[in-house]
C-alpha cells in the first residue's frame, strides 16, 4: 500500500484517540503518560503491567477506559488464598439436572484488572499470565474463547514487599509493557483535590465500539515501518545482550541478561502503536524511543553488582539510547 | 651380677661395632659410629665394599627402615675409590639411622651379591644397637617448660635482605629503562611533516560537495540522498557543538540547537532533518527545489556556525 494511503488511512481509523483523551481527561487528571500506554497497549493488543505507589489512579484509569467503550470490565484483587479457579471459572453441580455446569469466572471481560497481581502465590499468576498469551480458558473439559478486546492490567506495588510473590523473569515478559506511574504535578494535583471535595465527578459516556478498537489494531498493524527503523530496534535489544559490541564495556557486568525476541516484536509493535496514536502512518526513531523504557524495563536482568551500586534497569537503557545510533 | 653383664654386653658390642666379611677378594664391611644412642639422636653406617677382582658387587637395597624400630633418615649416593694402580675399587654408602624406641637392637648381617648371583655373595658382621632413654630423676620437683630462646638482632642478616631488595630494585629499573628507551618513536624523516587535522567545517563541506557530485537524487536514489545529508548535517553539529547529534532523534536535536545558535540555523536544521525523515522513514519523495535546498541549507548552517577565523591567524597561516 501506498504510504499516502497509508496516512490517509491512519488518520481516518485515528479519529477516535482524541474523542477518547477528551472523555478521559474528564475524570483523570493529569496522568498523560500513563494513559497513552494503556491505549499503545489497547492497540498493539498487548497486556501491561503497571507499577506504582497506591492512590495514583491506576484502578481509575483502568476503570475509565472501560466505561468508554461500550466492554466489559471486572476487577480481581489477588490475595494470598486466592486460587486459579477463582480467576478462571469452574464447575458447579445442578442438583436439579444432576449435571456438572461451568461457571466462568472474572478473567472472562474485555478489560480485566489484575489489582496486586504480586499478592497471589505462583498458580493463580500462571493460571492468569496463561490465559494472557493463549486467550483462552479451560474449564474442566470445555475450552472458551476469551472476548475480544482483551487486554489485563495488573498492578503491583513497589512498597511493602514483605509476604509478596514477585513475578518470575519469564512471566513479566508476557506483558507487552511495564509501566511506572510516578505523582501528578502541583497543579494537577490541585484539580484533583478540587473535584473530590466538590464530590461531583464527572460521567464517563461509552462513546466507542469495541469494534472501532479491533479495526483501528489493524490498522496499527498497517503502519510503515522502514528498514532503517526495524535496524535501529535490533540495534537497541542487541545492546541489553551484547553491551560490549556497542562500546558499553561499563554495562557488561551490570546486566544479567538482555532483552529476548519478544522484546524485539514488542517495541516494534508498541512503536507502531505510538505512530498511530500521534496520527501517523509511519514510525519514527522518536516513536521507539518514546516507548523503549516500558518495552525493555521488565526485560532487562540487572546484576547483584548493579544493585549494588543503585543502578536501575532505566539507567542501563538511557546508556543504552545514548550509544545506538540513531539511523 | 647385673653389672657383669652389662661390661660383657659393652665388650661384644665395642667388638661387633666395626665387623667385616672376606671372601676371595671382596671385602665387606658395616661400621656405627656408636652402639649407644640416645632416643632419637642419628648416628651413621657406613657399608664398605673393598673390591679387588673385576667382579660386579651388588648393595643390598635398604629402603627407609633398616629392622623394625631402626630408621634410614638419610641416604648417601654410592662413593666410587680406586686404589693401588687401579686393582683396588672401594665402594662406600653412608646411612644416616635413628630409633625412637629405647631397648637393643640386633642387625643382621648386610648381603651383598656378587655378580648379581644370589648363590654368590659376600656378608657384613651383624650388628647390635642399644638405644636408651633420658633418665627421669622422680625426687626431683617438675619443671616448667623452657621459655623459647630469643635469638640476637643481627646486623649483618639486615644488611644482606635490604642489599639483595636494593640490588632487585636497580636490575628492574635497568631493565625497564632499556625496554622503555627501545619503545620510543622514531623520528620522522626530515621533508614530511605531520598533517593538521581539518576542522569540522572544512570535513563536512568536502562530504557535501562530494554529495552533490554523486548526483544521487538526480538518478533516483532520494532516501540515499537524505540520509547521507541528514549523517553529515548531525555529524558536523556533534564535532562542532559538542552534544551526541548521532545518537539523538530530530526532537532532541533540535532542543539541543535552541540554546547554541541562532533562530535561522535552528529553522534551517529542523526543515533539512524533518524532510530526511520523511524520506528515510515514510517514502517521502521529495521535489528537486526542496532537494537542491536541503543541500543549500546544510551547506548554510556549516559556513554560519563555523568558527570565525582571526586576520592574524590568517596571516599566520598564509
Amino acid at each position: 500500500m501506498d504510504i499516502k494511503e497509508i496516512n490517509e488511512k491512519i488518520q481516518k481509523e485515528s479519529e477516535f484517540v482524541d474523542l477518547l483523551n477528551l472523555e478521559l481527561d474528564k475524570v483523570i487528571i493529569g496522568q498523560k503518560y500513563m494513559v497513552e500506554r494503556l491505549l499503545v497497549g489497547l492497540l498493539s493488543n498487548g497486556h501491561i503491567l503497571l507499577e506504582g505507589v497506591p492512590g495514583l489512579a491506576k484502578t481509575l484509569a483502568i476503570k475509565s477506559l472501560s466505561d468508554c467503550i461500550h466492554a466489559d470490565f471486572s476487577r480481581i484483587q489477588f490475595t494470598p488464598d486466592l486460587l486459579p479457579a477463582d480467576l478462571v471459572g469452574t464447575q458447579i453441580y445442578n442438583q436439579k439436572t444432576h449435571e456438572f455446569t461451568v461457571r466462568q469466572g472474572p478473567i472472562f471481560a474485555n478489560f480485566v484488572l489484575a489489582d496486586e497481581i504480586n499478592r497471589a502465590p505462583a498458580k493463580v499468576q500462571s493460571a492468569l499470565l496463561e490465559a494472557m498469551q493463549e486467550r483462552q480458558v479451560t474449564i474442566g473439559d470445555k475450552t472458551f474463547k476469551l472476548p475480544e478486546p482483551f487486554l489485563v492490567l495488573a498492578t503491583q506495588n513497589p512498597i511493602e514487599q514483605e509476604g509478596t510473590y514477585p513475578l518470575p523473569e519469564a512471566q513479566v515478559d508476557r506483558f507487552l509493557l511495564k509501566v511506572v506511574i510516578g505523582y501528578p504535578k502541583k497543579e494537577e494535583e490541585q484539580k484533583i483535590i478540587r473535584l473530590n471535595v466538590e464530590g461531583e465527578f464527572p460521567k464517563i459516556e461509552k462513546i466507542i465500539q469495541p469494534e472501532v478498537i479491533l479495526n483501528a489494531r489493524k490498522a496499527v498493524r498497517e503502519v510503515y515501518m522502514d528498514e532503517k527503523i526495524e535496524k535501529y530496534i535490533i540495534d537497541i535489544v542487541f545492546a541489553t545482550r551484547f553491551p560490549g559490541e556497542y562500546k558499553l564495556d561499563k554495562l557488561v557486568p551490570l546486566i544479567g541478561f538482555g532483552g529476548s525476541p519478544r522484546a524485539s516484536i514488542s517495541l516494534a509493535m508498541a512503536s507502531k502503536a505510538y505512530a498511530f496514536i500521534t496520527r501517523r502512518g509511519y514510525v519514527i526513531p522518536e516513536d521507539v524511543r518514546a516507548v523503549c523504557y516500558d518495552v525493555l524495563r521488565h526485560r532487562i536482568g540487572i546484576t547483584y553488582e548493579a544493585e549494588a551500586e543503585n543502578v536501575t534497569s532505566e539507567d542501563i537503557i538511557s546508556e543504552i539510547l545514548n550509544a545506538v545510533e540513531v539511523p | 651380677m647385673k653389672c657383669f653383664i652389662k661390661i660383657s654386653f659393652l665388650a661384644i658390642g665395642l667388638l661387633a661395632s666395626i665387623t667385616g666379611y672376606s671372601q676371595g677378594s671382596v671385602k665387606v664391611t658395616a661400621t656405627l659410629d656408636t652402639n649407644f644412642i640416645l632416643i632419637g639422636d642419628q648416628i651413621n653406617l657406613l657399608l664398605e665394599v673393598t673390591n679387588t677382582t673385576k667382579n660386579e658387587v651388588e648393595f643390598p637395597l635398604i629402603l627407609d627402615t633398616i629392622i623394625e624400630g631402626v630408621e634410614v633418615f638419610e641416604k648417601s649416593g654410592i662413593d666410587t675409590i680406586t686404589k693401588e694402580g687401579y686393582d683396588t675399587v672401594v665402594y662406600r654408602q653412608n646411612l644416616v639411622i635413628t630409633s625412637f624406641d629405647s631397648g637393643f637392637y640386633a642387625m643382621s648381617p648386610f648381603r651383598f651379591l656378587i655378580n648379581g648371583d644370589t648363590a654368590n655373595y659376600a656378608e657384613t658382621e651383624p650388628l647390635l644397637l642399644e638405644v636408651q632413654t633420658i633418665p627421669v630423676k622422680i625426687e626431683e620437683d617438675i619443671k616448667d617448660i623452657k621459655d623459647p630462646l630469643s635469638v640476637p638482632f643481627d646486623w649483618f642478616e639486615v644488611v644482606k635482605y635490604v642489599g639483595v631488595g636494593l640490588f632487585l630494585i636497580i636490575l628492574l629499573g635497568i631493565i625497564l629503562f632499556f625496554i622503555l628507551s627501545k619503545k620510543k618513536p622514531t623520528e620522522i624523516v626530515s621533508g614530511f611533516t605531520q598533517r593538521k587535522p581539518l576542522p569540522p567545517h572544512e570535513i563536512a563541506l568536502a562530504k557535501l560537495q562530494t554529495l552533490k557530485d554523486k548526483k544521487l537524487w538526480q538518478h533516483g536514489r532520494v532516501k540515499e540522498y537524505h540520509s547521507e545529508i541528514s549523517e553529515i548535517l548531525r555529524e558536523y553539529l556533534e564535532a562542532r557543538l559538542g552534544f551526541n547529534a548521532m545518537e539523538q532523534v530530530t526532537d532532541e536535536i533540535m532542543s539541543e540547537l535552541e540554546t547554541r545558535v541562532n533562530e535561522d540555523v535552528q529553522r534551517k536544521s529542523k526543515t533539512i532533518l524533518q524532510l530526511s525523515d520523511l524520506a528515510k522513514f515514510a517514502k517521502f519523495e521529495p521535489l528537486p527545489d526542496e532537494n537542491e535546498q536541503s543541500m543549500d541549507f546544510a551547506v548554510d548552517i556549516v559556513n554560519s556556525i563555523k568558527p570565525v577565523e582571526l586576520p592574524e591567524e590568517k596571516k599566520k597561516q598564509e
